[in-house]
């Protein structure tokens, strides 16, 4: 019998309807980007859209520096630069004056000034701004602001601040007319800023900008794109077919096919260090310090740094980055010394081994499930058996907050941004978190004295005795120095991505 | 008609209350939603600030049944993140999945049904083409959604450079996110006509026909295909929830804007309101289509006409 074939009518026929259908669909295709237009892909937009109180961290980080400024920012090397506030000085021990920059304007026309600036702390001071992501740290610090001029402000905070500039770099300046006129969610979808960029349209996966010709620094780019593309793998690829000309959240892994297509991968600090973090108050094996150490010793985290990072970052000595203020470049990382663990984990009484589980999330860091992983095995040559049980970032902050943990420790990170301060991630991993996991008494006196020691030389003393400390009773194991990578295609210049804020204004395009 | 109608109505009602009762208690059984609102960095005060400005801190049947109370109005509450009212997502972002999956299942008829019949119509003595190509949709059946997508990204946008690939920008950023969902259907309806074909064939009547000096185009065309299309079609419709589920991994690949990758922000950021508005717009939707299929194959098939009457 002879093979039946589609007829020729049925196929164009069909192929007709599947032509027509969507071209019946279709909307109005787009115009394509203005020739100078540069596309960048995240892995996502912020969630709160363009309403910059509803967060100070990624994704959202990544996104609102081209529409929004701050007072102050902070620069790759980690030093503190002006930005709205040209300077700044301390009048008393819980007053600031910031000297506001003139003649800069909002997208919309509005002036920025000391009242301007003024409105957004006002805000932060109501019921609603006091929940919102943008006032955790500025909102409950800040007592009050007045204006002392049109471009000075003048800000007191309930105690002494000494890092109150550094905690502004967060803090985006909202327009006050347009944040009263549109209301939050109006605002969200029309953000007003004095950034280098304005919204023309805040789509489901992406962002269009265009330039804003009252920018006080006017961008070298007619448009932007911001993509939202969570998968690396398709980041990866949309920087080879030269459909995006940059993105970030990549791994170290993608430098070769990035290369293939000559699209460069570059390193920056992440501002923290990745840690399993023992959980004291639950792990009857880990309150003993010997235990503590011996697993310390047994992770090789050298490997991980050399192997997984490709030598792009470092062990972590202690519960903090290089990058940090306070950082004590004595201390040296734990050793991976296994015979020495196993005989701190015999004396522990543990000579036959031990089961342990580690809560992680995987997925928000280059390689982190790697390097769990990694850990696991090294743990297991000394008679750890470690079991890795991957939990969502919601279950994670879920037990932050609420206790819960099922494992005798989770993966989480020390992280010092915005103030790149040491001694910023001791409020979560101390006693003084009321659902605490690890508790060393006889740190907190340091720690409540570092958070408002003014004198800069007393506080990083007291930060590196409370790091000293931290490292010999090892209440976590120290993994790496975090480093995120970014992808750029050959043509980008003037990149500049400091802990998540990238300078849109500098960005460029070289021409072909 | 009207009988069964109600019948699957009343199915609906059901599963809906059903559906909406397990998805609030489990999406807060796994999620603090001021904590997440909060962020890792905020005081238990403000969390609790928040806890009681949402009104999170009330009994949970409490809120369990203002939600309720507001499904009936079809208020499906307001996202937390966005501040917009949940629905409001879904129903922007819904049109474009569903365009999506009529266009993989359009490509999944067009493709499947002439594969199928072709493998089906062998009788038992399979050529090396045929080996191949059943080799082929095989391998294609076990292969993941992403895969696919990858492949195609590589091949035809990394490469190739024919097709841009990111978001929904015109015909041209239709093409590969339809082939990778229609990649998940087309090799399961392919073999299943092509096993209706084979066992069509054997029929009697088929005999009875090739008796009465019908050709083979005609009694595959005529008598045996629209027989083994029968089965396809219930098949068809079952299908369509795998469509919207691969919409989630397809439309992530690709910046799709639909309710697929609305879906994975939502439930990242355990944004409850537009999780569950999208939970349950997608439910009616498989529901709606699996009922449509099921009519419809009590329609095209005179057997079942014959015995209801």
């Amino acid at each position: 019998m002879r093979p039946w074939v589609p007829g020729a009518r049925l196929t164009g026929l069909l192929l007709a309807l599947l032509v027509a259908l969507p071209a019946g669909a279709a909307p109005a295709s787009p115009a394509p980007a203005p020739e100078r237009g540069f596309r960048i892909a995240l892995y996502a937009l912020p969630p709160g859209l363009g309403n910059p109180y509803t967060g100070t961290a990624l994704p959202a980080a990544l996104t609102w520096p081209a529409l929004f400024e701050t007072l102050t920012v902070l620069a790759p090397d980690g030093r503190l630069e002006p930005q709205l506030a040209v300077e700044w000085r301390r009048t008393d021990p819980v007053t600031w004056r910031f000297r506001l920059r003139e003649g800069v304007r909002f997208s919309n026309g509005e002036p920025f000034d000391a009242a301007a600036a003024h409105a957004t702390f006002e805000y932060l001071q109501t019921p609603k701004g006091r929940t919102e992501a943008a006032g955790r740290d500025v909102g409950t610090l800040i007592a009050a602001t007045r204006v002392v001029g049109p471009h000075e402000l003048e800000v007191r905070t309930k105690e002494p601040a000494p890092l109150l500039p550094e905690l502004l770099s967060v803090l985006r300046m909202v327009a006050p007319r347009a944040w009263r006129e549109l209301g939050p969610a109006g605002f969200a979808a029309a953000p007003v800023g004095t950034g280098p960029f304005k919204v023309v349209s805040w789509e489901a996966t992406r962002v269009r900008l265009v330039r804003n010709p009252l920018a006080w620094r006017p961008p070298r780019l007619d448009a932007l794109e911001i993509i939202e593309l969570p998968d690396p793998a398709s980041r990866v690829q949309a920087l080879q077919s030269g459909r995006i000309d940059a993105a970030v959240q990549m791994n170290p892994d993608d430098a070769e096919p990035l290369a293939s297509a000559g699209a460069r991968l570059i390193v920056r600090p992440g501002g923290s260090v990745l840690t399993l973090q023992f959980n004291t108050e639950r792990s009857q094996p880990l309150r003993d310090p010997r235990v503590r150490r011996a697993l310390n010793l047994g992770a090789d985290r050298e490997k991980i740094a050399r192997v997984l990072f490709r030598g792009q970052t470092v062990a972590a000595s202690q519960a903090t980055p290089r990058i940090a203020a306070g950082y004590d470049p004595t201390l040296r990382a734990y050793p991976y010394d296994p015979a020495e663990a196993r005989r701190l984990l015999a004396e522990a009484g543990y000579a036959d081994g031990l089961d342990l589980t580690a809560e992680v999330v995987v997925g928000s860091g280059a390689n982190d499930a790697l390097a769990y992983q990694s850990v696991a095995a090294d743990l297991r040559r000394i008679g750890v058996n470690l079991t890795l049980r991957t939990i969502p970032a919601a279950v994670l902050i879920r037990n932050v907050f609420g206790g819960g943990w099922r494992g005798d420790m989770f993966g989480m990170d020390y992280g010092t941004t915005p103030t790149l301060d040491a001694m910023r991630p001791f409020r979560l991993h101390s006693c003084l978190w009321p659902k605490r996991w690890y508790c060393d008494e006889s740190l907190v006196p340091l720690i409540r004295a570092a958070r408002v020691e003014l004198d800069e030389a007393r506080r990083l003393e007291l930060t590196r005795e409370v790091l000293r400390r931290t490292h010999a009773a090892a209440p976590a194991i120290f993994l790496y120095e975090v480093v995120m990578f970014d992808a750029l295609s050959p043509r980008v210049t003037g990149w500049r991505n400091a802990f998540h804020t990238i300078d849109y204004a500098a960005l460029d395009l070289a021409a072909d | 008609m009207r009988q069964l109608l109600l019948t699957r109505l009343a199915n609906l009602a059901v599963l809906l209350v059903a559906l909406t009762t397990l998805l609030f208690f489990l999406l807060r059984a796994t999620a603090d939603q001021a904590a997440m609102l909060a962020g890792v960095d905020a005081t238990p005060e403000q969390v609790a600030e928040i806890r009681a400005q949402y009104g999170l801190d009330r009994p949970l049947w409490r809120q369990y049944a203002d939600y309720m109370a507001g499904l009936a109005t079809l208020d499906f509450g307001e996202s937390l993140v966005s501040g917009k009212p949940a629905l409001a997502d879904v129903v922007e972002r819904l049109p474009w999945t569903l365009l999506l999956a009529a266009l993989a299942m359009t490509l999944t008829i067009v493709l499947a049904i002439p594969i199928g019949a072709w493998l089906g119509s062998a009788q038992g003595r399979p050529g090396p083409a045929r080996r191949a190509a059943s080799a082929v949709v095989f391998v294609l059946q076990g292969m993941p959604g992403f895969v696919v997508a990858l492949l195609l990204i590589e091949i035809f946008a990394v490469e190739l450079r024919w097709l841009p690939f990111i978001g929904n920008e015109g015909l041209d950023t239709w093409i590969m996110p339809t082939v990778t969902l229609a990649s998940f259907l087309v090799p399961r309806l392919a073999r299943v006509v092509a096993a209706n074909v084979a066992g069509a064939l054997a029929e009697d009547y088929v005999r009875t026909a090739r008796a009465a000096g019908a050709s083979a185009r005609e009694i595959l065309y005529r008598h045996a295909l629209p027989n083994a299309l029968l089965g396809a079609t219930a098949l068809v419709g079952t299908q369509f929830a795998f469509l919207l589920s691969g919409s989630v991994i397809t439309e992530s690949i690709f910046a799709w804007p639909g309710v697929g990758s609305l879906l994975v922000r939502a439930t990242q950021n355990a944004d409850f309101a537009v999780v569950q508005a999208v939970a349950i717009v997608i439910a009616i939707l498989v529901f709606t289509v699996n009922a449509g299929a099921d009519l419809a194959f009590k329609a095209l098939d005179p057997r079942l006409r014959e015995r209801r009457s």
